[in-house]
């Protein structure tokens, strides 16, 4: 069929293309046009973040292009019906804003993704204001209840509301320890402390004899008049072994309670001088049971175990507003990288239970806050990051310095030196062989722990083992010692030799001025009494702002928040240097120039201001590892409810199985010292993304279905989520609710580039659950379980889609 | 549809002259299907039902804890609290005999034996926790190549294990995988619905690469998807919208095309896992014969009641086979085995991890035994699996190989470990291979024996051992490329060309990876034996 059309005019109208990267591999747009019996057939081209594309048309060129309504789009094809008639064709292809998406990058990767609420916040505040707050967390006003460490030193009211299933009240210490316990009430209603408290001598100013019974495990517990909330007297529990029930409690029956009646259980806590023993005072049976610390208490305390800090991890990274001082303590935690599991076997030797796990867990969470106490410094260096790292019990064990010694004839072990020059500072092979990892093997000799008193935790590599003993132990062994381990020296088992880095060695002419050709030999003399510390401070120190270390960070964090593919290895006297070498460059630049050097935020600064991280070149290149999959999820559909709720929510416990299951990811559990990878080849294979689906689908899925185990407790209401947010009139419009989560979804996309997308949704919505009869949407009364499943399974649908793995 | 992945699919589709027809050929196997689609030509690559099965032993296993040169004097002397004695009972100069297959003390017959295992050639042995090496190596189907690196060794682990999967040696620029590229050669890939196949937490570089999907499974008894509501036809629903949803067209970005492939993948293969039982409740298979005299071993240990004669002595922990460690590993193992028995898979493995072993690693019992009791029960465990349950990979028609990215020191250190350091030991086995007296006078043992063609110099008042020659650094004897060219080309049956294209390294004269010599590309060479006869 021969055409009548002539010619095409396609003509690109929005200015905004040109700023597409060369460097993004993103094809020259290409616009087909074809004729068939008649039929005009216009593709569209596929370019990043089209929000709209319109054909115009005209009969003549030298008649005015109108926009053509008479065609009918599908995607990227759009058809119209000429018959033996001709038109002359412009295509007007509208890209999203440049501050849309920008906004859509730094909410996926200075965070851990858009969050309806922050949607909407960072729209309105705009991109730099956006990046300055993010820049200075401690300028961030945040109260979250999972940083509420109660003060241990004062009295801490606890109470619960429950339904009583017995009469038999229990009170004991989960430890080997004591503390002090006063005014217990049991009132009937839900009011603490209101009514007639059914506890017989709950304050406490009698003799327990008569009115509680006392099991052996806490046969040194008394009254006393040491401490007292009110009144003269409290109670001082001792207890020899953990509680868990009647024999093993302080426990008194309340005959005035009726099962299956509401009451409140409140009392006074005081920690004892063991502060790691916390009480549980409880009914009998699944009734009201309560405990005074919280998640972040616990963890102050060295009580916490590692599922613990997991979940208080992964909740600041849902609910923190300091999105981006999470993402780099992240970072930070997973470049340091240790093993919490190797830990747990060294700590075996001295504890036993779950104290091995918290003895382990200590280390993991004081390494932590000590780096989120360094970045709230506004002037913080890669350099105190590293230090902290090198004097992180967590990591002299991990990497076995712990055991290194070598005087005399002993090998050091060459592990740390090892890991920290290829892959804590320099990058493999960088301005180092191995001659250099075997003299410095020897500098870090005699860097081991000790358990030592809490005021001696920090800077005190000299300190003596604590002598504080548990009260209640009946020794002093380790397991029986308050304290925490530390950073400690021994100075007799250090290599004292002088030791010669980096023997003659300059930087490479690639580094070309002001860094080339500088020498960076290094000798350690330090002697044979305590001052051989200074060996491993002063490799610390020299290495921590070498150009090499510069060049890896760099590329290390624009890994992070660009893309995938910078290396170490630039060369960076070529003119013709590739954008990313640049960018790597312009951070080692702000690096070597900050006074002091290698300030963070000047790095990132300079990243975030760049063109490459700001166009085309950032958005959506990225895949989501599992941890910023799962966090993501949640906060896709996170949005505060008028009563305080939010409409997605999660424990945090419950994301650590499926992390896991998308390919082992164990947040302070990486075996292998190069931490988990960032590049998306790692984590995307057929069977991660089945563990993916099934998460999403699980989190979609309503409380109380047997679909609902994978994710557990977490929790989504779509429903109500747009409900809070579109007027009722759209409650059943299937365009508009699936139009409203796919923009909460992918906001960096473009509306053109997601119709395909909403159609499948819409299509979903209007179809009944056997997926093939027609169930339109707008017959669904929106208040019933059928309009709420059809709803959830559509989102679910959409989060499980390619462009949900993106960031 | 992914265009550019599509289009790059149509592209290889043609250029290997498969019609697309022959998909709709349902019923066969995919290599007769290859037979029927194409005249034999020179290589047989994908059309010889051969199969391979890697096991991935990361950390750097020490492998001179695992064959070990017990006649070299330094071997002692280097490793005075990690080293495995002598039995003073054993003569260990005796050669040309089978390897023994001791039984230990009564109150730990599986493994009570303790001393050095007399590989019967004069001069090796195994470490104790090896010993069910012993029947595989006595019926010549196992393989043990001693001293194997590649030139310029990097001490790096994540470098050097680059280096094995990518088959590239000091390039890290290449960033496809040697498993995948011997697939993309064998005209399978992307025509065959399952080719190459890992069982672990993600997909290895070995089997990685842009022009076709290989598939990884973490947990094979999970994979299947749900929909909301979770009903059959709830799921359907949901399954039809995602593969309409991932036809569409989009503008590429990084990681796109992965994403397709892997999406697509998915999608083609989640039907045909779903018909094969891998629970530990369907793991029936058991050995033929009875060792230490109790009912026959389940030949993967994947909980308790299947690990040794565990349940058969009250609970007894001495009869365990393998540590309780190690139940996930052979739950991956029996998958991946699986995978190649009833699927027409041609490459599939897992991974073990914990081999970097710098401190406390244990001598007769302790991290690393515990290690490498999972790596001889795994041989012990595959031959007699394929031998007693073949389907479509027989034990004839299969190897096993195992890669391990670097050897560890000769000496240990102040730590009763030891660091990263250059040429390791590589397990090779299978009913093709060529072991100990397969062939009369074959040996089991290459490339650490004072009788090969590069050999092994023992320690003695004139001679520097090849322990103490280059400081703790064992130096390279065979280069793996040469092992697995080896298997690529003589077993799974590429041509040279096509071995050429796969393995780099072997167009490259410098390198003598086939015949053997002296690399001229490495800084301070050592002669390399070149291709030993394995198969």
């Amino acid at each position: 069929m021969s055409l009548p059309i002539s010619r095409l005019y396609a003509a690109i109208l929005a200015g905004t293309i040109a700023t597409l990267n060369a460097q993004d591999n993103i094809p020259p747009a290409e616009i087909q046009l074809g004729v068939t019996n008649g039929v005009a057939t216009l593709e569209f081209p596929l370019l990043p973040a089209i929000e709209q594309f319109n054909v115009l048309s005209s009969s003549g060129l030298d008649s005015a292009f109108q926009v053509d309504t008479t065609g009918e789009s599908h995607g990227f094809i759009w058809t119209n019906y000429l018959g033996s008639a001709s038109k002359f064709f412009q295509l007007q292809i509208n890209p999203l804003s440049s501050n849309a998406l920008l906004n859509a990058t730094l909410l996926n990767r200075l965070g851990y993704g858009p969050t309806p609420d922050e949607l909407e916040r960072v729209n309105s505040l705009g991109p730099d204001a956006y990046i300055n707050e993010q820049l200075a967390p401690e300028s961030i006003v945040e109260n979250l209840d999972i940083d509420r460490v109660v003060d241990q030193t004062s009295w801490q009211f606890v109470t619960a509301t429950g339904t009583a299933s017995s009469q038999t009240l229990y009170i004991y210490l989960n430890k080997v320890g004591d503390a002090y316990i006063d005014d217990v009430r049991i009132v009937a209603g839900t009011v603490p402390e209101v009514g007639v408290n059914l506890i017989k001598n709950g304050d406490f100013e009698q003799p327990l004899a008569g009115s509680f019974t006392v099991s052996t495990n806490l046969t040194n517990s008394e009254i006393t008049s040491s401490a007292a909330h009110s009144g003269a007297n409290s109670l001082h529990l001792i207890s020899t072994s953990p509680g868990t029930t009647q024999a093993s409690s302080v426990w008194q029956t309340a005959t005035g309670l009726k099962s299956g009646s509401t009451y409140t259980l409140s009392y006074w806590f005081l920690p004892g001088s063991n502060y790691f023993a916390s009480a549980t005072v409880r009914l009998s049976g699944s009734g009201i049971t309560s405990a005074p610390n919280t998640l972040g208490t616990r963890l102050a305390s060295h009580a916490g175990v590692i599922d613990d800090l997991r979940a208080w991890h992964v909740l600041h990274a849902v609910r923190s507003k300091k999105q981006l001082l999470e993402t780099l303590l992240q970072f930070i935690d997973n470049h340091f990288v240790t093993q919490v599991s190797k830990t747990r076997d060294y700590f075996d030797r001295y504890y036993d239970g779950s104290a091995i796990d918290a003895a382990a867990t200590s280390t993991e969470y004081a390494e932590l806050q000590r780096w989120r106490t360094a970045l709230l410094n506004p002037q913080c260096t890669f350099y105190d990051l590293l230090k902290i790292s090198a004097e992180s019990p967590a990591m002299i064990i991990y990497l076995d310095t712990v055991g290194s010694t070598g005087n005399g004839s002993n090998i050091a072990n060459e592990n740390y030196a090892r890991e920290l020059l290829e892959l804590f500072t320099f990058g493999v092979d960088n301005g180092y062989d191995q001659a250099d990892i075997t003299t410095m093997s020897k500098a870090w000799t005699g860097w081991t722990i000790r358990l030592v008193d809490l005021t001696n935790q920090f800077d005190q590599p000299f300190a003596p083992q604590s002598t504080v003993r548990i009260p209640g132990a009946t020794n002093s062994a380790i397991s029986n010692l308050v304290g925490a381990w530390a950073f400690n020296y021994k100075s007799a088992s250090h290599n004292t030799s002088s030791k010669t880095l980096f023997p003659n060695k300059v930087v490479p002419a690639r580094f070309g001025p002001p860094y080339a050709n500088r020498p960076y030999q290094l000798i350690l003399n330090n002697g044979t009494t305590t001052n051989s510390i200074q060996d491993g401070y002063q490799v610390l120190r020299h290495i921590a702002d070498q150009p090499f270390a510069q060049e890896f960070l760099s590329v290390k964090l624009c890994r992070l928040f660009v893309h995938d593919d910078f290396a170490i290895g630039y060369d960076f006297t070529d003119p013709n240097l590739s954008s990313e070498g640049q960018l790597v460059r312009a951070c080692m630049t702000a690096w070597e120039n900050g006074n002091p050097k290698g300030q963070i935020r000047q790095i990132l600064r300079t990243i975030f201001e760049s063109e490459l991280f700001r166009s085309h070149g950032g958005s959506m290149q990225k895949v989501r590892t599992p941890f910023e999959f799962t966090a993501a999820a949640v906060r896709a559909l996170r949005s505060l409810n008028s009563d305080g709720t939010y409409t997605a929510e999660t424990d945090g416990y419950s994301l650590k199985a499926p992390m896991a299951r998308m390919g082992s990811m164990s947040l302070f559990d990486r075996a292998e010292p190069d931490g988990y990878p960032e590049s998306a080849p790692a984590w995307i294979s057929a069977g991660t993304l089945a563990e993916r689906l099934r998460f999403v689908q699980s989190l979609l899925t309503p409380t109380g279905q047997a679909a609902k185990s994978d994710a557990g407790n977490s929790v989504t209401d779509p429903v109500r989520l747009l409900k809070n947010k579109l007027p009722a009139a759209n409650w059943n419009d299937a365009i508009a609710v699936s139009g409203f989560f796919i923009q909460l979804l992918w906001p960096g996309e473009g509306r053109a580039n997601l119709e395909l997308y909403q159609e499948d949704a819409v299509k979903y919505l209007n179809t009944a659950d056997d997926g093939i009869a027609s169930s339109p949407f707008d017959l669904l009364a929106n208040t019933t379980a059928n309009y709420d499943s059809r709803v959830r399974g559509m989102v679910g649908m959409l989060m499980t889609l390619q462009r949900f793995e993106e960031q | 549809m992914n265009i550019i992945s599509r289009r790059s699919f149509l592209d290889h589709s043609a250029k290997l002259g498969l019609g697309v027809a022959i998909s709709s050929l349902v019923d066969i196997p995919w290599v007769v299907k290859r037979a029927l689609a194409e005249d034999a030509t020179t290589n047989m690559l994908g059309r010889n039902g051969k199969k391979l099965l890697f096991i991935f032993l990361r950390g750097a296993n020490d492998g001179l804890n695992s064959v070990i040169p017990i006649q070299d004097s330094l071997y002692a002397t280097s490793r005075p609290t990690i080293g495995i004695k002598k039995d003073l009972n054993t003569d260990y100069s005796a050669s040309g005999i089978p390897c023994d297959f001791p039984t230990g003390a009564p109150a730990d017959p599986t493994f009570g034996y303790t001393d050095a295992i007399r590989l019967g050639n004069g001069f090796s042995a195994l470490h104790p926790s090896l010993k069910f090496l012993a029947p595989v190596y006595n019926a010549g189907d196992l393989a043990l190549i001693h001293r194997v690196g590649y030139p310029n060794q990097s001490r790096s682990h994540f470098d050097s294990q680059n280096y094995w999967e990518n088959g590239n040696p000091n390039n890290n620029l290449s960033k496809d995988g040697i498993f995948y590229r011997t697939i993309l050669e064998s005209g399978l890939a992307n025509t065959a619905p399952l080719t190459g196949v890992s069982i672990q937490s993600g997909l290895p570089l070995s089997l990685r690469g842009s022009k076709a999907a290989m598939t990884n499974l973490t947990d094979p008894t999970r994979y299947n998807l749900r929909g909301i509501p979770d009903t059959a036809a709830g799921n359907n629903k949901a399954d039809a919208s995602l593969r309409a949803a991932n036809e569409f067209p989009f503008a590429d970005k990084r990681n796109r095309s992965l994403l397709s492939l892997q999406y697509k993948n998915l999608s083609d293969t989640l039907s045909i896992f779903a018909s094969i039982d891998f629970s530990d409740a369907g793991n029936t298979y058991v050995d033929d014969i009875a060792t230490d005299g109790d009912a026959p071993y389940a030949l993967f240990p994947t909980s308790n009641a299947k690990n040794g004669g565990y349940a058969k002595h009250a609970n007894d922990p001495t009869k365990y086979v393998v540590d309780t460690g190690a139940y996930s590993f052979f739950n991956n193992l029996k998958a991946a085995a699986i995978v190649l028995n009833k699927t027409d898979a041609m490459v599939a493995g897992t991974e073990l991890g914990g081999f970097d072993t710098h401190s406390n690693q244990g001598s007769t019992t302790g991290s690393h035994p515990n290690l490498q009791k999972r790596i001889a029960w795994a041989m012990y465990g595959l031959r007699k699996y394929f031998l007693q349950y073949h389907d479509k990979a027989t034990w004839d028609n299969l190897v096993v190989v195992t890669l391990s990215e670097f050897g560890r020191t000769t000496i240990e250190n102040s730590d009763k470990g030891t660091d990263h350091a250059e040429a390791n030991v590589m397990f090779v086995a299978g009913g093709a291979v060529k072991g100990y007296n397969k062939i009369p006078g074959q040996p089991g043992l290459f490339g650490g024996s004072p009788s090969d063609k590069v050999p092994w110099v023992a320690g003695g008042s004139a001679n520097p051992s090849m322990l103490g020659a280059s400081s703790r650094y064992l130096k390279r004897a065979v280069d793996y490329r040469s092992v697995l060219g080896k298997l690529i080309r003589d077993h799974l049956g590429a041509s040279q060309e096509q071995l050429n294209r796969i393995i780099p390294g072997y167009v490259d004269s410098r390198e003598k990876l086939q015949t053997g010599g002296t690399s001229t590309i490495e800084k301070t060479p050592t002669p390399i034996i070149g291709e030993v006869p394995i198969v």
